[in-house]
């Protein structure tokens, strides 16, 4: 019970060291922007006077540290900060916008796993056979494919030739689940199938290597049915390096969703981040980078949990966990 | 599991694969290649009396919004962004590759301050760090090899420490060490060869990866400055005309998926032969 407790502590420790030093990177970066916030505000040719009371009033006349440990102090209390170019506070908008987002990426996520581990697991039982080859065939290809140029095909032909779904655009949760579901799907399709690649082929690897386990033999000659062999003893051990690979996926899931975003016009998180970006938006900019980094950082460290919970041998070989 | 343990497949398979890795990348790159060349001389121009041609003897897939030969420009983008993608895995490489085996040879400090590096590393995928820098600095070609190759250093951190420990845990480096070799004479000799197969793959497997990356960004526009052909942005400026004239999606994409796969191949056939030159050696 104490040892959990400390290792909860370590893991959570860990964590937190990770995201000050991520968010100090993050914050030092925009601090070395060259040009001046105030006058980005402001325009050019605003009173000195004007851009002073504006420095003051910003923190900028600050030394950096002070501003930085300012800014996390801010962040604590839920302040987000304004962004400069709309003038609301970066919260709204992110709220607003996480509205697309988040379902988007859960819905890929949901697809890739739903498609990717059980694909990968017949292709591991039927190891050799023709479906066998034909399905790593088709992982080869697919993982091949950029996410975002796969919504495009798709569009072109589910959308435009076919009329069955939205080209792009997205309807809004206030019409109903069911549009807004709708103008979701593809780009979640386009997203899920590379990572469902991916993922195929790593549970394929990892279900052969428990199948060869002698444990498996010993179940067999027990007795057991085959669908009780494989539920029983095989899923729960290959799950392990599944997880490990899906937890290294994520990132690439939530960039994919920025990407992919941009070709079917959604305005979401990926979106906001953008136009930032042109707008040299920094406070919307530093959350938004912030917020994924954050995710990263959190999703890591809980999955790596779960997998020294799920295969406790590994535990023991493993150094420095909580970093 | 290393790299290598994943190898399972008949040797017939590999061989075939290998194979078919190296025809299909020579497929786009030897042409793309000349082509490049030949454009650094003759710039592409706009033509807009012969824009959006159908195929034709002249021009084998049509021409683009600007008039441009579809296929050769986007050959010449390929050849770019293959080039972005390789230039920002050898730098991943290298970086990663002595940090690790730093890491491996060193204190507990240097494990724990390398472990950071490679937990915070992973936190930065490509778009963010590019969307960073861009906001920074503007859109160049030295922010998108760095965006790339800062979330690729990671991987070959955590695989050179883990090879290099296990060598350096050999009776033969403990030989090297009482035969008086110095320390850099073992590394060179003992220690980096019998890394280099793991390292190689790995490294086959993140240029294809760095390639779909380097494609969304500059796809975001946030790769290269504009002049510069790369494969994302084309298909950025070809996306409207999906409807009307749908090679012009097709081609960018097409070259992306044989250039992608082709890397692929040549890596898991490349592992495939290391891991029988282990066995029969």
């Amino acid at each position: 019970m104490l040892s959990s407790v400390k290792g909860f502590l370590r893991f959570a420790g860990g964590r937190l060291v990770l995201l000050v030093l991520a968010s100090a990177l993050i914050f030092s970066c925009m601090a070395l922007l060259p040009g001046d916030p105030a006058e980005v505000i402001l325009g050019v040719d605003a009173q000195p006077e004007t851009l002073a009371a504006l420095h003051h009033k910003m923190g900028l006349d600050q030394p950096f540290a002070v501003q930085y440990v300012q800014w996390l102090g801010r962040l604590f209390q839920g302040n987000f900060g304004e962004s400069y170019s709309y003038n609301v506070p970066v919260w709204q908008l992110l709220s607003e916008r996480l509205q697309l987002s988040a379902p988007l990426a859960g819905l890929a996520l949901v697809l890739a796993v739903a498609l990717g581990v059980p694909l990968g697991g017949l292709a591991a039982i039927k190891r050799g056979s023709s479906a066998d080859i034909v399905l790593m065939g088709g992982i080869q290809l697919t993982k091949a494919v950029p996410d975002f140029w796969l919504g495009m095909v798709l569009t072109g032909f589910f959308a435009l030739t076919l009329h069955w779904l939205p080209a792009g655009g997205f309807a809004g949760w206030e019409s109903g689940p069911w549009p807004a579901f709708k103008s979701l799907l593809l780009p979640a399709v386009a997203l899920a199938l590379p990572q469902a690649a991916v993922l195929a082929r790593y549970t394929r690897s990892a279900v052969i290597a428990v199948l060869e386990e002698p444990f498996v033999l010993t179940a067999r000659a027990h007795g057991l049915s085959e669908p009780a062999v494989l539920l029983r003893h095989v899923l729960p051990r290959s799950l392990p390096p599944v997880l490990a690979v899906l937890s290294l996926q994520i990132p690439l899931l939530l960039s994919g969703t920025i990407i992919v975003e941009n070709v079917f016009n959604l305005k979401g998180t990926g979106a906001l981040l953008l136009d930032a970006v042109n707008q040299r938006d920094v406070p919307v900019v530093q959350i938004c980078v912030l917020l994924i980094v954050a995710l990263v950082i959190f999703e890591k460290g809980l999955s790596e949990r779960v997998e020294n919970r799920l295969n406790p041998r590994a535990h023991s070989d493993k150094e420095g966990q909580g970093v | 599991m290393s790299a290598l343990s994943l190898a399972r497949r008949p040797w017939g398979l590999s061989r075939a694969g290998l194979l078919w890795g190296v025809v299909s990348l020579a497929c786009v790159l030897l042409p793309g290649a000349a082509l490049w060349v030949y454009h650094q001389v003759h710039p592409f121009g706009i033509d807009l009396h012969h824009r959006l041609l159908a195929p034709s003897w002249q021009h084998w897939l049509g021409t683009d919004p600007l008039g441009r030969d579809t296929l050769a420009y986007t050959l010449v983008a390929a050849v770019n962004s293959l080039g972005i993608s390789v230039v920002a895995m050898v730098l991943a490489l290298c970086a990663g590759g002595s940090a690790g085996l730093l890491a491996a040879e060193k204190g507990r400090r240097t494990k724990i301050l390398t472990g950071g590096v490679v937990e915070l590393g992973i936190a930065f995928p490509p778009v963010i760090t590019a969307a960073l820098l861009v906001t920074l600095y503007g859109a160049g070609m030295g922010e998108e090899v760095f965006a790339l190759a800062i979330f690729f250093i990671p991987g070959f951190i955590r695989l050179s420490q883990q090879a290099a420990s296990a060598i350096l845990a050999q009776d033969y480096i403990a030989a090297a060490r009482l035969s008086a070799l110095t320390p850099w004479q073992t590394h060179m000799r003992h220690v980096l060869p019998n890394m280099a197969p793991g390292l190689l793959v790995q490294f086959s497997v993140n240029v294809a990866l760095a390639l779909l990356a380097e494609t969304g960004l500059s796809y975001l526009g946030l790769g290269a400055p504009p002049p510069l052909p790369e494969l994302g942005r084309i298909l950025a400026s070809y996306q409207v005309h999906l409807f009307d004239h749908p090679v012009l999606v097709v081609v960018p994409g097409v070259i992306v998926v044989l250039l992608v796969l082709g890397i692929n191949m040549l890596g898991d056939g490349l592992r495939d032969l290391f891991a029988r030159q282990e066995k029969t050696s």
